[in-house]
């Protein structure tokens, strides 16, 4: 690899890290303002009506990651103080309206799917032992099935992340294929033959890609 | 906090990170002074960014004839060589 290829390489990881670390801030930014936002719920609001419309608003804004499994245990521990505490607060009232049993409904579901207290539930410890039976040489083959969907699922994502911020899928596919060709990335180089082949069967002329796949699945074999 | 929710110029960053406008984000975070004192998260992003503009940069040095090499081509198989 000369200096031109190592640099093009370095350029691409940087810009594939930056995509991701992008997406994971945002991600771990928004659950931080959520969590922090109905701990000020749960101490700050006296007023019943209010408060159910606060805590209404919360699940709408935030119930897709709210209910979602990537949560730090200890975000979903802080929810679930808070969620308790607003939940006894609207059960004092005897005439609650339909408003107020919705919401408590919905803390009812929360806490139900909120695999953390499950957790801290168990009264013995338990000793669980893993066993790890000889290796097996075929095993590739044994599961083809699997293989192919692991596969299938790391394209997949390859191809989010290089299809982000794309006019047209050409530019995709002059991506994953520099990808395939200065990384020797395998996953880029099985995106890239998917993507020439929906585009011949669209009735594109993909003879000057087919030229890059096949230097790049020389590049990726080692051969150049 | 979410990127529309930081102050502007670090919202604006990031915003052109999404749309791989790395020297525009580069500006941006450079402008963004308080964000960057208390996240350390946000200074990581400043500094790789830092290091892909500069590879870029070197790369247009070593490369000055850099052409993009997507070939234009629209349905039916025609290639438009205007």
């Amino acid at each position: 690899m000369n200096r031109i290829d190592t640099l093009r390489s370095l350029e691409s990881t940087l810009e594939s890290f930056l995509t991701r670390a992008v997406c994971l801030y945002e991600s771990q930014t928004g659950v931080c303002e959520g969590v922090n936002r109905l701990s000020d719920i749960a101490s700050n609001s006296d007023n019943m009506s209010k408060l159910t419309e606060q805590i209404g608003n919360w699940f709408a804004e935030h119930r897709e990651w709210a209910t979602g499994d990537t949560i730090l245990s200890a975000d979903r521990s802080r929810i679930n103080k808070a969620l308790s505490s607003i939940q006894n607060r609207l059960t004092e009232d005897q005439n609650a309206s339909p408003a107020i049993n919705k919401i408590v409904t919905e803390i009812d579901r929360w806490r139900t799917n909120d695999p953390a207290p499950q957790q801290t539930k168990e009264p013995d410890r338990q000793t669980i032992v893993l066993r790890r039976g000889p290796e097996m040489v075929n095993g590739k083959e044994a599961d083809s099935i699997g293989a192919f969907s692991h596969l299938f699922d790391r394209v997949t994502n390859l191809y989010h992340d290089a299809s982000g911020n794309k006019k047209h899928i050409m530019s995709v596919l002059d991506d994953t294929l520099k990808s395939a060709s200065l990384q020797r990335n395998r996953d880029a180089l099985v995106l890239s033959a998917f993507i020439i082949y929906h585009l011949k069967l669209n009735g594109y002329k993909v003879s000057p890609f087919v030229k890059r796949l096949k230097e790049a699945e020389r590049a990726v074999r080692g051969d150049l | 906090m979410t990127v529309n929710r930081l102050e502007n110029p670090a919202a604006d960053a990031l915003r052109a990170l999404k749309e791989k406008r790395y020297e525009q984000a580069l500006e941006s975070f450079l402008e963004t002074d308080t964000a960057l004192k208390n996240d350390k998260d946000l200074r990581l992003l400043l500094q790789i960014t830092q290091l892909l503009v500069a590879v870029k940069s070197e790369i247009a040095t070593v490369e000055p004839d850099n052409e993009l090499l997507i070939e234009e081509v629209f349905s039916g198989g025609q290639t438009d060589y205007s």
